[in-house]
């Protein structure tokens, strides 16, 4: 299929992952006249010295990335700060190499580590650090980097807002955080020599490679001679990674320029990046007047907007994001939820693919299982049946569960958490399903998202209905799975499942065999439907049309959008996005 | 004067340590901390160790007195939303902004309105009239943020002319201004009109007329003098919200202001922030009723603020 681009350049566009009525707001322009990425193995310098001869990209002074973040969040900027307020919306995690990262095709290449290795126990990794990478304060990085970060991390002092993650997975994490030893007693340590990391695992850890996406090392140096935040100044910032701090007004701007001292393998083809900090509803203003070169998740009335026009319609690609599931939980330890016929009533109430094409768009697609497709132990064609739409089936259950016709069913509240538009949407729209086949009244209440997860993760939960969702945090099935471990974010409990996670977690066979193993947990969870799984999110992005390069070109399904995890060393794309002719000068 | 004076500031110490009470039992009140983000439940080591860090674990009394004592000396802690900046520095970077963009909003506003006021009230019935009264009925119902939208989709998505939104050069100050002053001028303007109206009806003007003073002396003399008690009275206090800044002006605009603080500090728990806020509106509050109250006695020889008889 052809498509009339802005400049009247033939554009191809494909996206084998949507059904055909939606190609043309879902396109993927292939950047087919530049013709200069044949050589893919041409990276950093040598490949922006190669746009710029053959006229592609814009010169290297203006090589200028401009993004948008929520300035309420923006609190700092490195991951081993606060993983969850930093600008990661727009681009962080540039200051430093995770031992790991992703391609668009979601595998696990080597960054700062060259090579990795485990014990036959799967107890004990040791990752071989790349020698000869360099902070900008003139010192190498070594293990020890990751070492002094980690031990930080896990400190008091820190009282990270990420410490979960490593929870259950390194050895003496959670004797650590409740200082009955000391940090410097993590499964963290300098090996053989200063360029061996050691980690040491609670259990048998073959997913620890892919979780360790997040270990972009502050410098054990800086740590120590300003704190914890010194890249938040640019007067103290240290970087060993493609860009450096160059400003940060808070409630204004961060920029980055490149690290003159970088020595990795993924120099970006950017010089500049700007991050606007603002408030999220200005994200599409800002785009609509060239003030920025990307969004997502955008209002449904944004995205109507740019589907209205043909040229606007090329800018907006649909992705998979962080492989989200949104769904319906209920707390199953209380009445009326502790019924599972009361359950599955529900989970038969919901017409996904109306949802669908009514309201989703290229927001999301049908969800009835907890991964989502191309997530690995996707399993949705094995699992569709059991919350599959089947009013009948629905009434019938809810009347053996002793409310027929919803008759004496309590009228429910719906939470949400802090919801964007489209999610008040789709609430609104499921709370009307219900009503119609089980006659049963929903009133659909959002909660700003502090009280929201103070409410849902109190023992016992104070949050019996909700609506919301979960994404990935790295690209192995226990990321999603371990969520509804017991004791978790929900007050589901299943001794079985949770047996079956953790020893396909642990499972150190042929990794064909431990897919089946989560396959088969997954139809647990979803057979017991502490949840109804409602759609898988499918990341709305507007891309300017002069953001080129390889990221956009569509990956081996077929999607082309800006992929997870964005514009961070834990992803290619620094490597692989330039600013192509027609930018505004900036 | 001196000692009427005197008196209410230090009444106003008392205010102040009740409204910091009372905030502060609110917003402790509220379910959710200032650190329940994130996806999943944190490990119970780290909840403890992120009270710890900022003083939450402690009763609830100490943490008061604790605040108070340091906030006596200055010192009003590290804001949980910027743990690079301190409270007060935070409010000095940005309070200056939003009162860059609140004075010239409270001139256009108060000259403007004034203006157009008095117009309409000396030509009553008169299309100029009519046209002041439709644009105050518009200006305020009309809200700040949609007529903000407007600014923004003509003159900055479809026109180009003026930047978005940001703040560092004269631009960024024009539509900011224009939205944000709309509403109090139309009130002033509605207000002015109406005290005027109601004075040149008075007995006192008819009888200054019977005399045969001057139109000019009649107005200046008797019908502004008179009219401005009930004017102050209204539109003075709206100043202290003008320099607070407002949230939609400053979200819609991207200005690096105090306003949006109002607003975030009570969505992320900075209980910090939360107090100092309330604290600084609340003295701002304080002040201008003062003020207020000292302007009676300028504007009108009766009133008297200690002792003695009006007469």
């Amino acid at each position: 299929m052809f498509h009339r681009d802005r400049n009247q350049k033939n554009i191809f566009v494909t996206n084998a992952h949507y059904p055909i009525s939606r190609r043309a707001v879902l396109g993927a322009p292939v950047a087919a006249g530049l013709g200069v990425f044949g050589s893919a193995m041409l990276r950093g310098d040598a490949l922006a010295a190669q746009l710029l001869q053959e006229g592609a990209a814009k010169p290297a002074a203006q090589q200028v990335l401009v993004l948008a973040d929520d300035a309420a969040t923006a609190k700092v900027i490195d991951l081993f700060l606060s993983a969850y307020e930093r600008p990661v919306a727009a681009a962080s995690d540039l200051f430093s190499e995770p031992l790991v990262r992703l391609n668009k095709d979601f595998e696990l290449l080597p960054a700062a580590a060259e090579s990795w290795s485990s014990s036959e126990d799967g107890l004990t990794w040791t990752f071989e650090i790349r020698e000869g990478l360099a902070w900008s304060d003139g010192n190498p990085v070594t293990a020890n980097d990751w070492v002094a970060t980690f031990q930080y991390a896990v400190s008091p002092e820190a009282a990270w807002d990420f410490t979960w993650y490593f929870q259950g997975t390194l050895k003496n994490w959670a004797e650590a955080l409740e200082g009955a030893i000391g940090v410097e007693e993590i499964g963290v340590r300098v090996g053989a020599n200063d360029y061996e990391l050691v980690f040491e695992t609670v259990a048998p850890a073959p997913y620890l490679p892919a979780m360790l996406l997040y270990s972009l090392p502050l410098s054990a140096a800086g740590l120590a001679a300003h704190g914890p935040l010194y890249n938040t100044n640019p007067a103290t910032a240290i970087s060993s990674g493609p860009y450096i701090l160059a400003e940060w007004i808070p409630d204004q701007r961060i920029t980055y320029v490149r690290n003159d001292h970088y020595a990795g393998t993924l120099p970006g083809l950017v010089d500049e990046i700007r991050i606007e900090l603002t408030n999220p509803d200005n994200y599409f203003t800002l785009y609509q007047a060239d003030e920025i070169d990307f969004m997502r998740n955008p209002t449904p009335a944004a995205l109507a907007i740019m589907q209205r026009d043909e040229t606007t319609a090329a800018e907006i690609y649909s992705g998979v994001g962080d492989f989200p599931t949104y769904y319906i939980f209920f707390d199953v330890t209380a009445e009326p939820w502790s019924d599972l016929k009361v359950r599955q009533a529900w989970s038969h109430a919901i017409d996904r693919d109306a949802l669908e094409q009514s309201i989703l768009g290229p927001n999301g697609v049908s969800a009835y299982s907890w991964l989502a497709p191309g997530f690995p132990a996707n399993n949705t064609e094995g699992l569709k049946e059991i919350q599959a739409f089947d009013p009948e089936l629905a009434q019938s259950l809810l009347a053996d569960a002793g409310y027929p016709n919803g008759d004496g069913f309590p009228t429910q509240q719906m939470m949400l958490r802090s919801p964007s538009p489209l999610e008040e949407t789709v609430a609104q729209a499921l709370a009307a399903m219900i009503k119609e086949t089980l006659n049963i009244d929903i009133e659909i209440v959002g909660q700003d998202a502090q009280g929201y997860m103070a409410a849902l993760t109190a023992k016992p939960t104070e949050i019996s209905l909700g609506f919301m969702r979960y994404g990935m945090d790295f690209f192995d099935p226990v990321s999603m799975l371990s969520v509804w471990l017991s004791g978790g974010r929900h007050s589901w409990s299943n001794p079985d499942f949770d047996t079956a996670v953790l020893a396909a977690a642990e499972y150190l066979g042929d990794p064909a065999e431990r897919i089946e193993l989560f396959k088969e947990a997954e139809r647990m969870l979803v057979e017991d439907v502490p949840a109804v799984f409602v759609y898988h999110g499918t990341e709305v992005q507007f891309i300017k049309p002069w953001l080129a390069g390889e990221f956009i070109e569509p990956d081996k399904n077929g999607i082309a959008a800006l992929h997870f995890p964005v514009f961070t060393m834990m992803s290619t794309v620094p490597g692989e996005l330039f600013i192509a002719e027609g930018a505004p000068e900036r | 004067m001196g000692r009427y004076i005197l008196g209410r500031l230090l009444s106003l110490i008392f205010v102040l340590f009740a409204v910091s009470l009372i905030a502060f039992l609110l917003m402790h009140a509220v379910p959710g901390g200032p650190f329940d983000i994130g996806e999943r439940r944190l490990p119970e080591a780290t909840r403890q160790a992120q009270l710890a860090k900022y003083g939450l674990d402690k009763p609830i009394y100490e943490q008061y007195v604790r605040y108070m004592w340091h906030a006596i000396q200055g010192d009003f802690g590290v804001p949980f939303q910027r743990p690079t900046e301190t409270v007060t520095g935070l409010i000095a970077s940005r309070w200056p902004v939003t009162i860059a963009i609140g004075i010239p909003t409270i001139l256009i506003a108060y000259i403007g309105g004034t203006v157009l006021g008095t117009i309409a009230a000396t030509r009553q019935n008169s299309w100029i009239d009519y046209l002041v009264t439709t644009l105050g009925t518009l200006g305020l119902t009309v809200p700040s943020w949609v007529v903000g939208t407007w600014l923004v989709l003509i003159l900055s998505v479809r026109w180009d002319l003026l930047p978005t939104g940001g703040w560092g050069s004269w631009k960024h100050y024009i539509m900011p201004v224009i939205a944000y002053s709309l509403a109090p001028m139309a009130l002033v303007a509605r207000y002015t009109r109406l005290t005027l109206i109601e004075t040149m009806r008075s007995d006192y003007v008819r009888t200054a007329r019977a005399k045969g003073l001057g139109e000019r002396r009649i107005m200046l003399g008797h019908i502004f003098r008179n009219a401005a008690i009930p004017w102050v009275t209204v539109l003075l206090p709206e100043i202290p919200n003008i320099l607070t800044g407002s949230i939609f002006i400053e979200a819609i605009f991207n200005i690096p202001g105090l306003g949006s603080y109002f607003v975030t500090s009570t969505i992320s728990r900075d209980y910090p922030m939360i107090l100092a806020l309330t604290l600084l509106i609340a003295t701002l509050w304080g002040v201008t009723y003062l003020i207020t109250d000292i302007l009676y006695t300028v504007l009108d020889p009766r009133v008297r603020l200690v002792g003695g008889r009006a007469g």
